[in-house]
């Protein structure tokens, strides 16, 4: 037998002062009186007392010392080999795959079942001094419960408790446990899971600690069936938004099955396809959607009568179409019709506002592009947004440009037509009434030109901008007449979209945390109209979907989460090696703890000893009363008698 | 118990005192209610035949013409009962109040017998022979000396239960109780009731020893009642024994109050005080004595 806290023994020094009590018991006189009826009077007259701690003779000194004993061997916790009192910590597998119903038609669910077992088989069978940990292999990967022996907290802890994690994370929480475990005296780790991890025993982490594995599943237990979506890539191919998308299944049955994948792009369904997919492989197929419609892009299985799947987690996967870039265009003109203005707002991609040029300073906040159509000036220059790009049309020397005397009918006789702007533009034969040539200077990109040295159209920097400066007005050609001049509209819609950047949509797995958005307060769930969740922007992200990020530099940005390949869509359970990690027993598991027995008997005999002790003094004081009681009663018969005669 | 033979000597010349006319059944040396033949003049009545001429006065036939025959006091004796209390109580002092109550009743006994009254003695409780001595005479002294030296303090009793035990037809013409009646308040009632029942003039000689009068209480000690057997844990020091002296007064005023209500003669007894004084002086001031010549 050992000792679990030996320093206790120290109580055993408390026999000293019950000693040196005893032998300096104060003696106080017994003295024999007539009469007390007159001492009971006085409040000086104490009831018969006596020091609890100080025994009155040697038998009530044996019995406190042997009291003494016995208290003191209870709280140094004997214990018997192999019963000592043991730190257990519960690793509970909370991955997808225990959200699977382990019968066909039945409710409950592995994790139901791995709850169920904690507290029938685990908690039940510990001993009283044992302590148990929960940590729960789920997103948080966190200590669920902290060592106890109040096994109803876990018992409460484990009801709210669902499916959240991916395998790596119960790894994770083993590693916890490993942790937890070195600093115990006589710590065990038990892993409660389905057993279905991607890479079996060597998928776990460096174990010093024992590690029991409780398996949940019944041995033999049939695979349950279930298709997973696993991959959706998404390209734009034009500035006009549309996009290619790839969607791949996984079909881990024996069976070939045919997956049907519905396309939803923000809410709205663009595409339904079916996927042929072999038993045991994965397949895809590539679509093309309008993306301008949306950008939040969900592919959902849709799983037809009959078909059954275990987990729905991976029946569903999400991306984020780069949203369609808004050229927001400023046309300052005082003209009362205008072929640009009528060009630009037609385009799709065209966000336009006309203003006359005593408003235009106010309203360049913005602006992608401003189209000077007159009153060009250095302080709309100013007032026009760094990055915006500007297009001056005509002799309008406000704008810094010189331009040259006006020439009439000059003929285009050479553009750049390499040049984007230029892409799909014929200037053949446009025929232009009236035009003031610029007067170039270094650093112009002379793009359009009427015989040798009339330049018609530059490319310069105005006022730190990118600027067009055009010698005619489209309006003073036939050009706006012209297939050439809707495609120049659109060659300058994507001249300044190209200035604008789409926010690039951080991709983020299930259960790991936002670590590139500083400032980041919350993220929010946008994968569907009516999602309300919020989280703290710091927190692992447990839920798959499209999540959109609020405060700090990276505020609107886009989170896509998605589960990492099928490692929870694979049901088929690893090869087990319980040759390395045994399973779980329950007769071995059982602690018979017989030193907690002791010590409970330890402490009733201490009380005992003690009640004991009392009964013992009481018994000597009333021996005393009837001592003397009983002579007067033989003198009262003896009294009576006489009365009698 | 012990009784001092020369003190008896000293009392020899008392006489207890008359409370009311005596009417003890035997012809004794007291006045008697009753009228008849006697040495004393008591009265005069009409004549009516059958009276005895020899009583008729013939002094006064001859100067009123009148027969008129004279009335004696008849002289009969008092009984007196004295009990003594011999609970264990009794057994403390020096000297023990138990031999000074021995004292005190052998002296009144003998008193009593040679002025030829009727006695009865009894000690009330302890260890000896429950008997009454009895007599009315000298011869019967002995009997009562032997009694009280015989008996000794001890244990405890309801001493009302033994006076009413020997309650007579007749009340006696004194009583006394020579008692330290150490007892609980309503048994103090009870025995002073008991007293009075019995006796037309009973008187409480009440003997204290040092031991209630002022007790040694200057350290804590733990007090055995001699008769009950009851502990007590007294703290000890002046308070104890300020608040002890105070007790013992109201316990004494309780007592003589009860005394004076049920017109019970009481006279406190210390131990240290002679017997021949307390029945010479003492008593004789209270009355309950006097001088064998009759004087008080």
């Amino acid at each position: 037998m050992s000792f679990i806290a030996p320093i206790m023994f120290a109580l055993l020094a408390l026999t000293l002062p019950v000693f040196v009590a005893f032998l300096s018991r104060k003696k106080v006189e017994q003295k024999s009186v007539p009469s007390l009826v007159i001492f009971k009077h006085i409040k000086a007259a104490e009831p018969r007392s006596r020091s609890f701690a100080t025994p009155r003779n040697l038998l009530a000194l044996l019995l406190y010392l042997l009291a003494i004993i016995a208290l003191a061997i209870a709280v140094a916790q004997p214990s018997f080999e192999g019963e000592e009192p043991r730190d257990v910590i519960i690793v509970l597998d909370a991955s997808y795959s225990m959200g699977v119903k382990t019968a066909p038609q039945g409710d409950e669910t592995a994790f139901d079942v791995a709850k169920r077992r904690i507290k029938d088989d685990l908690l039940a069978n510990l001993g009283p001094r044992d302590r148990a940990t929960l940590i729960v292999g789920d997103v948080a990967r966190r200590v669920h419960v902290e060592p106890t022996r109040d096994l109803e907290r876990h018992i409460d802890a484990l009801v709210p408790l669902k499916v959240s994690g991916l395998h790596r994370h119960v790894m994770q929480s083993l590693e916890l446990a490993q942790a937890l475990c070195d600093g115990q005296k006589n710590g065990t780790i038990v892993l409660v899971t389905d057993g279905m991890v991607p890479d079996g025993v060597a998928g776990f982490p460096e174990m010093s600690c024992p590690l029991t594995i409780m398996d949940v599943l019944e041995p033999g237990a049939t695979t349950p069936a279930n298709i997973a979506l696993t991959r959706l890539a998404v390209r734009q191919i034009d500035a006009l938004g549309n996009t290619e998308v790839y969607v791949e299944a996984y079909n881990p049955m024996a069976v070939d099955r045919e997956v049907v994948v519905e396309l939803e792009l923000d809410e709205i369904v663009v595409e339904v396809l079916a996927i042929q997919v072999p038993a045991g492989r994965s397949a895809g197929q590539l679509t093309r959607v309008d993306g301008s419609m949306g950008s939040r892009l969900i592919a959902r299985a849709v799983h037809q009568d009959g078909q059954a799947d275990a987990i729905s987690v991976d029946d569903q996967i999400y991306a984020v179409l780069n949203p369609v870039a808004w050229v927001n265009v400023l046309l300052v003109s005082d003209r009362k019709f205008s072929f640009m203005e009528r060009a630009f707002s037609l385009h799709p991609r065209v966000r336009m506002d006309v203003v006359s040029v005593a408003e235009a300073a106010s309203q360049m906040q913005d602006r992608d592009f401003v189209i000077f159509e007159e009153g060009a000036s250095q302080a709309l220059l100013t007032a026009t947004p760094a990055r915006a790009k500007v297009f001056v049309l005509g002799a309008q020397p406000g704008a810094g440009v010189t331009f040259g005397a006006e020439v009439e009918r000059p003929v285009v006789t050479w553009w750049d037509f390499d040049d984007e702007l230029f892409r799909y533009v014929d200037l053949d034969e446009v025929e232009v009434l009236t035009a003031s040539p610029i007067q170039p200077v270094q650093g112009d990109e002379v793009l359009m030109r009427a015989g040798q040295d009339q330049t018609l159209l530059v490319r310069r920097q105005l006022g730190g901008r990118d600027a067009l400066v055009m010698a005619f007005h489209p309006d003073q050609s036939d050009l706006v007449l012209r297939v050439a001049f809707a495609n120049l509209v659109a060659n300058l819609v994507e001249w300044c979209a190209a200035s604008i950047e789409p926010p690039p949509a951080h991709v983020v797995a299930p259960g790991d945390t936002l670590l590139d958005a500083p400032g980041a307060k919350t993220l929010t769930l946008i994968s569907t109209p009516d999602s309300t969740l919020t989280i703290p922007a710091n927190a692992p992200v447990g839920q798959t979907g499209i999540w959109r990020i609020v405060g700090g530099e990276s505020e609107g940005q886009i989170v896509v989460v998605n589960q990492e390949g099928y490692s929870e869509s694979q049901l088929q359970p690893s090869p087990k090696t319980y040759a390395t990690y045994p399973g779980w027993d329950e007769d071995e598991f059982s602690s018979g703890d017989r030193g907690a027995k002791l010590i409970r008997v330890l402490l009733l005999a201490a009380l005992a000893l003690m009640v004991v002790e009392a009964l013992v003094m009481w018994w000597k004081s009333r021996a005393a009363a009837r001592r003397v009681a009983s002579g007067l009663l033989s003198t009262r018969v003896q009294d009576n008698e006489e009365v009698r005669r | 118990m012990k009784v001092d033979r020369d003190m008896l000597r000293k009392v020899s010349a008392l006489k207890l005192a008359t409370p009311r006319v005596a009417d003890g059944p035997l012809q004794g040396d007291r006045r008697s209610p009753r009228r008849g033949r006697g040495v004393e003049f008591a009265d005069y009545r009409a004549y009516t035949p059958g009276d005895d001429l020899r009583l008729v006065d013939w002094n006064i036939y001859g100067r009123l013409e009148m027969l008129l025959v004279r009335l004696f006091h008849e002289d009969l004796n008092m009984s007196v009962q004295i009990m003594l209390d011999a609970s264990a109580s009794m057994g403390f002092g020096s000297p023990r109040k138990a031999d000074h109550g021995a004292q005190l009743t052998a002296c009144l006994a003998l008193v009593s017998l040679l002025n030829q009254d009727s006695v009865s003695v009894r000690c009330l409780g302890g260890d000896g022979p429950r008997i009454i001595a009895k007599g009315q005479n000298t011869g019967a002294f002995g009997q009562v000396i032997r009694l009280l030296e015989q008996v000794e303090p001890a244990e405890q009793h309801e001493p009302w239960r033994l006076i009413n035990a020997m309650r007579q037809r007749k009340p006696s013409d004194r009583a006394f109780l020579i008692s330290d009646m150490l007892q609980e308040p309503e048994e103090i009632e009870k025995t002073l009731r008991a007293l009075k029942g019995g006796s037309h003039a009973p008187v409480l000689l009440h003997v204290l020893s040092e031991e209630e009068l002022s007790p040694n209480l200057e350290d804590a000690q733990r007090l055995l009642d001699s008769e009950t057997g009851e502990e007590l844990l007294i703290a000890g020091g002046a308070r104890a024994k300020k608040e002890y002296e105070e007790a013992l007064d109201e316990w004494l005023e309780l007592l003589k109050g009860r005394c004076r209500r049920m017109g019970i003669h009481y006279m406190p007894v210390f131990t240290d005080q002679v017997v021949s004084d307390v029945l010479a002086r003492m008593m004789r001031q209270a009355g309950i004595t006097q001088g064998a010549s009759g004087v008080s």
